[in-house]
């Protein structure tokens, strides 16, 4: 997975514990912009290819916003996305890789009485 | 003369000024628009129409939230343009990948669905070859035929 993309699935974790389940594309690259401490947002062709590939690779799902929500709110549909099961476990390995560990490397830890 | 002439240039070049920072945004926005449409014709209309409508819903939020942070409208144009910049190669990169996808469809089932979608009559379907599984794939709409070959093991 490239780097972006483990951002957007951080990014979506992140959202998700402030009660976010589903978010569209420019909150996502706020919470990018606050997550890695950027100056500036994610480049649109950057962000919605990186969601592409994860919506292709199976990792996030998506669907268009309910039209009657956003013509009472009088702006244009949002896409929605949300990451999926897959999604969760490709995060839960890239961080597990890169705080070094590996479930299957662990030894047990010999407890002393 | 040459003092009247100096101050004529100096207001024009102001009020063109002026008018640029308050419509820069929508300027920006327009040109950001243009070419999203530009780098998505040609595309399946369903896959064309979604970029579209995903970005015109990424400045309307843009726009939205940096207002609400107090930024102003010159500045959220900045902001808008050095996005379309720095997303320009994967722009272009992803609307390569969806042409090189239309060109070789997944899988014949993928193939059918996608012509059908795009108002396409799949008038016929014959194994091209039997060494590597191609299936020839002959589509109609209007007064256009074409044969696309697709690989199907």
């Amino acid at each position: 997975m490239l780097p972006l993309e483990t951002s957007v699935l951080a990014a979506a974790f992140r959202l998700r514990r402030r009660g976010s389940e589903e978010f569209h594309g420019f909150l996502l690259a706020k919470e990018i912009k606050d997550l890695s401490g950027a100056r500036s947002l994610t480049g649109h062709g950057t962000l919605y290819k990186a969601l592409a590939r994860l919506e292709k690779s199976g990792l996030l799902v998506s669907r268009w916003e309910d039209p009657t929500i956003a013509a009472s709110e009088r702006r244009p549909q949002r896409r929605l996305y949300q990451v999926s099961t897959a999604g969760e476990a490709a995060l839960m390995v890239v961080r597990q890789e890169k705080s070094g560990l590996h479930l299957d490397s662990l030894e047990p830890r010999l407890v002393l009485p | 003369m040459t003092d009247l002439h100096g101050l004529v240039v100096g207001l024009v070049i102001l009020a063109v000024s002026m008018f640029l920072a308050a419509f820069a945004l929508a300027i920006v926005n327009w040109f950001v628009g243009s070419w999203c449409r530009a780098y998505t014709w040609g595309l399946p209309s369903d896959v064309r129409h979604r970029r579209i409508a995903e970005l015109r819903s990424d400045l309307y939020e843009h726009r939205r939230s940096a207002s609400t942070e107090g930024h102003r409208p010159v500045e959220i144009a900045f902001q808008v343009f050095y996005r379309f910049f720095s997303g320009l190669p994967g722009d272009i990169q992803w609307s390569i990948g969806e042409r090189l996808s239309a060109l070789h469809p997944g899988s014949l089932a993928d193939a059918v669905r996608r012509y059908q979608r795009e108002g396409w009559e799949v008038t016929e379907l014959r194994r091209a070859s039997d060494e590597d599984a191609t299936v020839e794939m002959t589509v109609r709409k209007r007064w256009r035929t074409k044969k696309v070959f697709v690989h199907d093991p």
